[in-house]
């Protein structure tokens, strides 16, 4: 009920009326420059974008095919590892052909929802200013949008850096919460201190798109949709071959798992950097959602993931919407990286052993897609073990098929990116990513040890 | 430790450990390792100098093959059936300046039969089938072109990696033409229980402590026992091995000790049918080998060229006196 009442409210005319969203790569003469564009250097290259990726395409095919082929051959003498890899093939497969076939729901967009922008911030100091100058920045009508920025005790300028930045901004609402209370408990309060249709959490250091809002808000038009994932793209991608990997992996995520997730209405997490949720749905949660423990400890990452979590529980709908898009500074050395990982990964541990609960009552293949990949990310380390400890020790077999398998994987979703973006540029990344890709699974045995430490650590 | 810590620690090696237990307990592996080439030794003058009076006290028993038993050759051995490299190349050194005749297990069932054989004729066997067979004693064989003899235990080929060698390896041996490879069981290298107290004793020589709380006949024993050699010599036979229809004793005990009063004859009318032959190390009365059970001569870690040129002579000298023919009914007490 509060639902279609929360519908009618958006159709009462509003101030300015949009010009039809424009997509992610026409936002010249914003800010920030949209990487996304494609490079005319690499079209000018003599191999051409269609040649390349269907090469690559063609030779990793060939290469998994093969490698299953053996697979199969061995069956009789090792059944599980035949089963394992055929598994693997499914879920790969489902969710690549899932992920092509997802559109966003288009909905009217003349009729826009109210949007609060919550952004929960401690000790940013003088870099909070410009986030705040940014999102004013939105194409989105000024009476239907405000901006809540959530002081989390601050012992640093950042009281005084929101003083100034109100003055410049009447629609900036600024919560000065006296002690620090963690981030999860701050969103929570920025989230009651606003009344608006829809609210949108982003990052300390999240840049998002000007057209952006408009976009993420569209799928609300469903009146069963409660979050709508945006995309995110990496700022820093040429900094190192690792913020490259990160860069086909973040792409990867978002255009394949998370779009085939959406195709099922049910993504199984909407990221903290630039998501929406409706805030009538989430508002109950709230209480639950930062009152989380595990082990008997407040968890305090994976606030993005829990949220998400929540909501599928509720029988809400989760989208995604690839056109509407951010950007985000990407850790550029390993160490950064891995300590990132490490917290994603315990969140995906703690917030699917929840959700193993509830995922069955889903549409039943996002809860296959679900219950298979849990079981697989936490086999892949044993597959792992097999291939570089047990293989070599009984078999006198150097590990090459899981090497070259992981090369297959990683090299077919970048030349089926390449066609999508129409660039050479995630071919760039085939080489590092079989050994992100190891180092990522070796640490599922640290993240169950570390499951219960709920340190941060540093981004 | 905490909880979590203990239970990722356990999530690694559960897992790591049922994989390890798996990969023992199959007999698929395929896997060939490397020989390794052990260098040619040479015999010592004092050594070699003894040799010429062995050679003469041989003649008096020509015809009557001498049997030596190995078992694993390994670098690092760990029990005193385990020879290393370089000293079974010694050994096979001494033997090569002793000019002796190695013999096919074809050629041992021929003389079974009465078939005459040339003089300082030898068998040399190895029983188990472990990895140390193809990794170092083949090469060295091959140095002198000596033929042998390994006693598989059937069900275990290509188990418990890296202690067997795999069926891979024994048929590149195979090829060779250097081996023969001869019954030593299909599982039934293992001990079984013997009484309610759970002691347990071998497989073959044995009544079984049955579930259901007692002991096996004699004749269940040998219902068991057949089963698991024909099992044997059949995987031999579809292999094309086994032509000699040789069989060496698990523990190379012939019967002792035994719960089964009956077991002499028990695994004569069992071996008798089967075999042309079957063989014990250093069980037997000392005196008794041959014409279907034969004694033969262990060689265990710490055997220097000297020791095994003493032994020889005094195997050579046992059997120079063997006056009473072989008996297995009688006093069976070993020395």
């Amino acid at each position: 009920m509060a639902l279609t009442r929360s519908s009618e409210e958006w159709k009462t005319p509003p101030h300015r009326t949009l010009p039809p969203p424009t997509s992610a790569t026409e936002t010249s003469g914003s800010l920030y420059v949209v990487p996304s564009s494609p490079a005319p250097a690499i079209q000018s290259r003599h191999i051409s974008v269609p040649l390349a990726a269907g090469l690559t395409l063609l030779a990793s095919g060939i290469v998994y095919a093969f490698l299953k082929w053996l697979l199969i051959q061995d069956a009789e003498r090792s059944p599980l590892l035949a089963v394992y890899g055929a598994v693997v093939t499914a879920y790969l497969f489902s969710r690549t052909i899932a992920g092509h076939r997802y559109r966003p729901a288009t909905f009217e967009t003349t009729v826009l929802p109210s949007v609060a922008f919550i952004v929960p911030v401690k000790n940013e100091g003088l870099m909070i200013g410009v986030t705040i100058r940014r999102l004013f920045d939105a194409q989105y009508p000024d009476d239907r949008f405000e901006v809540v920025v959530v002081n989390d005790g601050s012992d640093d300028e950042t009281a005084t850096v929101l003083r100034i930045a109100q003055r410049a901004h009447p629609h900036l609402k600024v919560i000065n919460l006296p002690k620090n209370v963690g981030k999860r408990h701050a969103m929570a309060a920025g989230i009651r201190a606003t009344s608006s249709d829809v609210v949108v959490v982003i990052d300390s250091d999240t840049l998002v798109d000007p057209n952006a809002v408009s976009l993420l808000v569209r799928s609300f038009g469903d009146p069963t949709v409660a979050a709508v994932s945006g995309l995110t793209n990496i700022l820093n991608e040429d900094a190192s071959a690792l913020t490259r990997v990160q860069a086909l992996i973040y792409e990867v995520s978002f255009c394949i798992h998370k779009s085939a997730e959406a195709l099922m209405s049910s993504v199984t997490c909407c990221p903290g950097c630039f998501s929406a949720y409706r805030r009538e749905c989430i508002a109950p949660l709230l209480d639950e959602w930062s009152s989380q423990t595990f082990f008997g400890r407040e968890t305090i990452f994976g606030d993005d993931r829990a949220l998400t979590m929540l909501l599928l529980r509720e029988g809400w709908n989760v989208r995604f919407d690839p056109e509407a898009v951010a950007h985000t500074e990407a850790p550029v050395k390993l160490r950064g990286y891995l300590r990132q990982q490490l917290r994603w990964k315990k969140s995906w541990i703690q917030q699917g052993l929840r959700a193993t609960k509830f995922m069955w009552r889903r549409p039943l293949l996002s809860a296959l897609w679900f219950y298979v990949g849990f079981a697989l990310s936490f086999l892949g380390p044993h597959v792992l073990l097999r291939a570089f400890v047990i293989g070599p020790i009984f078999h006198h077999a150097f590990p090459w098929r899981l090497l070259l398998g992981t090369f297959a994987i990683g090299a077919g979703f970048a030349a089926y990116l390449c066609f999508r973006r129409g660039d050479t540029k995630r071919l760039k990344a085939i080489l590092a990513y079989p050994f992100v890709a190891i180092l990522l699974t070796l640490q599922m045995p640290f993240a169950i040890a570390r499951l219960a430490d709920s340190k941060w650590g540093t981004r | 430790m905490s909880f979590l810590s203990t239970a990722a620690v356990l999530y690694l090696v559960a897992p790591t450990g049922l994989q390890i237990g798996v990969e023992r307990r199959t007999n698929t592996d395929r896997s060939i390792v490397r020989q390794s080439t052990v260098p040619v030794a040479t015999v010592n003058p004092t050594d070699a100098a003894a040799i010429p009076a062995i050679l003469e006290a041989w003649k008096k028993i020509d015809g009557t093959p001498i049997i030596m038993s190995y078992h694993d050759i390994s670098l690092t051995p760990t029990s005193k059936y385990t020879v290393t490299p370089t000293a079974f190349a010694q050994q096979m050194a001494v033997l090569a300046a002793m000019g002796v005749h190695t013999m096919t297990a074809s050629e041992f069932r021929g003389y079974t039969e009465g078939v005459k054989v040339p003089p300082r004729s030898i068998l040399i066997t190895f029983d188990d089938g472990a990895r140390g067979v193809w990794k170092f004693a083949d090469k060295v064989l091959e140095q002198h072109k000596f033929n042998a003899t390994a006693f598989i235990i059937t069900g275990f080929v290509g188990t418990r990696a890296p202690y067997y060698m795999t069926w891979n390896e024994l048929d590149t041996l195979g090829k060779t033409g250097r081996w023969d490879f001869e019954a030593h069981t299909h599982v039934g290298h293992t001990k079984i229980p013997i009484d309610a107290e759970g002691h347990v004793a071998s497989f073959v020589s044995n009544l079984a402590w049955l579930p259901e709380g007692r002991l096996e006949t004699s004749a269940e024993e040998s219902a068991r026992v057949i089963k698991d050699l024909d099992t044997c010599i059949h995987e031999l036979q579809i292999r094309g091995y086994g032509k000699g229809r040789l069989f060496a004793f698990p523990y190379s005990d012939y019967g002792r000790p035994s719960n089964n009063a009956d077991i002499d004859r028990t695994l004569l009318a069992i071996t008798a049918p089967r075999f042309s032959a079957v063989f014990a190390d250093d069980v037997l009365p000392h005196n008794v080998s041959g014409p279907f059970q034969f004694n033969r001569l262990s060689i265990d870690t710490d055997v220097t060229p000297s020791l095994l040129l003493s032994n020889w002579a005094s195997v050579i000298d046992q059997t120079i006196h063997q006056s009473d023919p072989p008996t297995l009914t009688g006093d069976t007490t070993t020395s």
